[in-house]
């Protein structure tokens, strides 16, 4: 006996709907090609190249963009393609849209001869050489610095270490303490499982894997939402696939999560040990070079965008910039969405890169 | 994750199934006593309890079971004295190959506890429905019961997933396949030197190498830059800047 009613002309019904969507889905799937699945399609083009790292310049939108352009770091987890996801869906091409001259950090895709590089490389090598080639190509001095979530971490590093040569910094869904844990369980995962390891254990994972597979970052990130993982492809593409555009909305996605470079091994060790474990960001204590990142040094204007509903970097770690940065000017930006749907959300669309262009252009 | 004390759990409708594992059990080892009744005329309790053991999941993953007896010998081979004369590749062998029954039963272990979880969050979901299902108003379809399970099962498996001994089993898996990856390679390492094939502990220190001097490179460059003058600083106008308390931009604007 079942424990709710059971209505068999109901069932039928359902039984037919869920045939009929898989029949027009199967269709639908049939007319797609791996092209058909774009993403990334904002025009750019290719500045300089240091090792893999490669800087990009996206083609303007208006004919006279904001005099002082944005370079754009994202994380060493994932690709910056997410915030140029689609034609619709791009963070990007609002911010073009809104007359921001927008550069690009592509850190490319480490192999094991890159098991070496720590956040120094990233922050005193190639963004320092990065910041440099646009203030060539532009006569400036400074440069806006826009960081995403680790990219926002990397940011706060170099703002912190070289603050002469950034004019204006945005950080996104940074993480900025690292022991700041949300009260929701579904929330902050991470901070758990990191500081479950020993330190031991992170250097054994390094030392044994030279790199952090990508596969393995996106296991963890599969098991902050075990169920919403478990059920990606039988259910959620189910209710989609007879909706064509809502099922290539669903495979651009799809396309972003499978392309996951494997994280440098040094950088890597820094991340879990030094930040997740330690918490020596906040501290004062993070060094790079043999220099202090110390953020009280960070006193050009600063906007701090996050979310309150980000399960993987909860508000509660990123809110906090503001008492530990030495800038008279900080702003903050509460944006609606997750972790990721602040820059793919359909609401997001309409605020985020406009807010953060008027930040931009009353500096 | 607290665990629920049975006798103060409150009946649920998987209750008739957990029971009927428990007699399927039970009726196993009455079948065996019957068995060796009728063979012998007297029952065998190791007969009964060799029958038990093999209807208990916990035996099948090695778990307490036969494998401790297996590890234990090649734990005993490898903690005796090197001999200098016997192949070292030998003995890399033996240690990968304690490193992967390691690796066995902490993934063995593993799978137990995300079965319990599972077993608890059906337990939960049958409640719920008995409830009434979300926001107390019963489920009247396929779709609703559905996500009803999917709700309740994310919050089992979130909650496990953050309990001490979910937190320590997984510790143990991924130390134990890091282990057996280290000690794999140990071995395949000892292999390609006798070939002739660089390994990859010598790619990792040609790396290093040249990572360090590209460093040092880079620290050269910036002194020799500083030494010979910064560039004369060009700025466009900037407004004014204040003393301003925290603002907070308005979305949309």
């Amino acid at each position: 006996m079942l424990p709710f009613p059971f209505n068999v002309t109901e069932n039928v019904r359902e039984l037919g709907e869920i045939n009929r969507k898989l029949a027009e889905g199967v269709a639908n799937f049939n007319k797609l090609r791996e092209q058909d699945v774009d993403i990334a399609t904002t025009p750019k083009d290719e500045i300089h190249r240091v090792d893999k790292a490669v800087l990009y310049r996206f083609k303007p939108e208006v004919e006279k963009p904001h005099p002082v352009p944005v370079m754009m770091v994202y994380a060493l987890v994932g690709r910056y393609t997410m915030a140029d996801l689609q034609e619709d869906r791009s963070f990007v091409r609002n911010l073009l849209k809104a007359g921001i001259d927008v550069y690009v950090v592509d850190w490319g895709l480490p192999t094991r001869a890159d098991r070496w590089l720590g956040f120094e490389d990233y922050v005193n090598g190639y963004m320092d050489e990065f910041v440099d080639v646009i203030g060539e190509r532009h006569g400036l001095d400074a440069i806006n610095l826009l960081g995403i979530c680790q990219g926002g971490v990397l940011s706060l590093c170099y703002a912190a270490l070289h603050p002469e040569k950034v004019r204006n910094l945005i950080v996104t869904v940074t993480p900025v303490d690292f022991h700041a844990d949300a009260t929701n369980p579904e929330h902050g995962f991470m901070n758990v499982w990191a500081r479950n390891l020993d330190s031991e254990d992170i250097e054994l994972m390094i030392d044994t894997l030279g790199n952090v597979p990508g596969e393995f970052t996106g296991l963890l990130f599969s098991m902050m939402t075990p169920m919403r993982s478990l059920t990606k492809y039988n259910l959620d593409l189910l209710n989609v696939l007879d909706d064509e555009k809502k099922l290539l909305n669903f495979l651009r996605m799809e396309k972003w999560l499978a392309d996951r470079p494997d994280h440098a091994g040094e950088a890597a060790k820094q991340w879990l040990k030094e930040l997740y474990q330690d918490n020596k960001l906040v501290k004062g204590e993070f060094e790079l070079d043999g220099e202090k990142v110390n953020l009280r040094n960070i006193t050009m204007p600063v906007l701090n965008v996050y979310t309150e509903t980000d399960h993987i970097i909860p508000c509660s770690m990123t809110s906090v910039l503001g008492k530990h940065v030495g800038s008279k000017d900080y702003s903050e930006f509460v944006v609606q969405g997750g972790h990721i749907g602040v820059f793919v959300g359909s609401k997001a669309q309409k605020t985020l890169a406009n807010g953060i262009a008027d930040w931009l252009k009353q500096r | 994750m607290k665990r629920t004390d049975p006798a103060e759990a409150t009946p649920s409708p998987a209750d008739p199934l957990l029971e009927l594992a428990r007699t399927y059990t039970d009726t196993l080892g009455s079948l065996a006593r019957s068995m060796q009744t009728m063979m012998s005329g007297a029952a065998n309790p190791l007969l009964e309890q060799s029958i038990r053991r093999m209807m208990e999941p916990r035996a099948w993953f090695g778990l307490g079971g036969n494998w401790s007896g297996i590890d234990q010998q090649l734990e005993h081979l490898l903690d005796r004295p090197q001999l200098a004369d016997i192949q070292e590749i030998d003995q890399k062998g033996l240690k990968a190959a304690t490193a992967l029954l390691e690796l066995q039963q902490a993934s063995a272990e593993h799978q137990l506890l995300m079965a319990n979880t599972l077993s608890r969050a059906f337990r939960d979901f049958l409640s719920r429905l008995a409830e009434g299902g979300k926001d107390g108003k019963p489920v009247s379809s396929w779709p609703e019961a559905t996500s009803l399970w999917t709700e309740t099962a994310n919050k089992a498996m979130v909650e496990a997933q953050r309990s001490e001994e979910m937190l320590a089993v997984q510790r143990r898996l991924l130390k134990s396949a890091l282990r057996y990856r280290a000690q794999e390679r140990e071995t395949v390492e000892k292999l390609c030197e006798r070939n002739h094939i660089p390994t990859r502990t010598e790619m990792d220190e040609v790396h290093r190498t040249i990572h360090d001097l590209k460093r040092e490179i880079r620290v050269l460059k910036r002194a020799l830059a500083k030494a010979s003058g910064d560039r004369a600083r060009r700025q466009p106008t900037r407004k004014a800047e204040t003393d301003q308390p925290v603002k907070a931009v308005a979305a949309g604007s």
